[in-house]
């Protein structure tokens, strides 16, 4: 197994990994490496879905920050902007269509949208995954998340998610 | 990185299987400890014996007791532990009793408030914000706490952090929107 999917096993085997999922706040749909599914818990809302599924790409974990986006796992592709968490002025900027990731300092391709600046949200050599995951259920449960339009469809994990071998 | 402190590792013999099948693995902090532990509970060791197993394992001495995580009273010394934890997976602090003064800043104002070492960074965090504290618009995912300008997880115990001190002072802070 290489380097970068033992260390990404080993901290989704970790106590801390454990203990945000026993809270209910994330969830491993599966590993397709170098994907991860997961699933985020979001503020919950009256007529809103309960959260979201996130693909992490996890080349080169943990020197490496993973590239992330919200995902839709019927069509097994990136979440339709139509169906990303909104605030009350449109779609929750960290989910913008700015680049195929997380617009948002912490990932590998977001981040290169500020050069010199946010470098105490980017990843570093302490970060692993759960300071993503984390990350993406601050956002979800931000004071001004009013929901979203998700399809139960969405929620439905591809099957190249549900092999063996996960933690 | 965490520790599993007595783990039974690989596929256990017979006499090792009848053991392991009788321990249950119980996920605990110590005070001022970093990390997580992980120690294996008998049915009959007692809560004082599970405190003072944790607290040799994270090389710290003292009376230790053991708390449910967020609860203001320590389980019972003498009574097994693993009957007076609750059903569902919960986290444990190894810890003095005493309470913590927690003093929290924000935008030059201060309030102060007393806590169990158990409580975690997350309820500290929801008491700054809501109306005992500073009474802030939002919600507690909007905001994080720093101690000497490092964010604290919030599953972060306070006796983790305080490392036997019964004061302390924190920084609570808007977490930062990346704007384009």
């Amino acid at each position: 197994m290489a380097p970068d999917e033992r260390a990404l096993r080993e901290d989704l085997a970790s106590i801390r990994f454990r203990i945000g999922a026993s809270k209910g706040r994330w969830e491993l749909k599966g590993i397709d490496f170098p994907n991860a599914l997961f699933f985020i818990r979001a503020k919950p809302l009256p007529d809103n879905p309960l959260g979201f599924l996130l693909r992490a790409e996890c080349t080169g974990y943990r020197a490496t920050a993973p590239t992330s986006q919200l995902w839709h796992g019927e069509l097994d592709a990136a979440l339709p902007e139509a169906n990303r968490p909104r605030i009350p002025s449109g779609l929750m900027e960290c989910f913008s269509s700015w680049g195929n990731c997380l617009y948002h300092p912490i990932d590998r391709l977001g981040a290169t949208h500020w050069p010199n600046d946010h470098m105490d949200l980017r990843w570093n050599s302490d970060s692993d995954i759960m300071y993503l995951l984390e990350t993406v259920y601050g956002f979800l449960n931000r004071s001004d998340y009013v929901g979203a339009s998700l399809p139960a469809e969405a929620l439905k994990v591809p099957d190249r998610f549900m092999a063996t071998g996960n933690p | 990185m965490d520790t599993n402190i007595d783990g039974i590792k690989g596929r256990p013999t017979t006499q090792a299987a009848e053991t392991a099948s009788s321990k249950v693995a119980v996920v605990a902090t110590v005070e001022g400890h970093q990390h997580h532990l992980e120690l294996h509970a008998t049915p009959q060791l007692t809560a004082a014996q599970f405190a003072a197993e944790a607290a040799e394992k994270a090389g710290i001495s003292g009376i230790m007791e053991v708390f449910v995580e967020d609860t203001d009273d320590p389980l019972v010394g003498n009574q097994p532990l693993l009957q007076q934890l609750p059903k569902e997976f919960v986290v444990l602090h190894v810890g003095t009793r005493a309470a913590i003064r927690v003093t929290f800043h924000f935008n030059g104002r201060a309030v102060h408030h007393e806590f169990r070492p158990s409580a975690t960074i997350r309820t500290l965090t929801v008491w700054a914000v809501g109306s005992s504290g500073f009474n802030l618009e939002g919600s507690d995912s909007d905001y994080q706490l720093k101690h000497d300008g490092i964010v604290l997880e919030p599953d972060l115990h306070l006796g983790q952090i305080t490392k036997g001190h019964k004061t302390i002072e924190l920084d609570l802070v808007l977490k930062v929107k990346a704007q384009g």
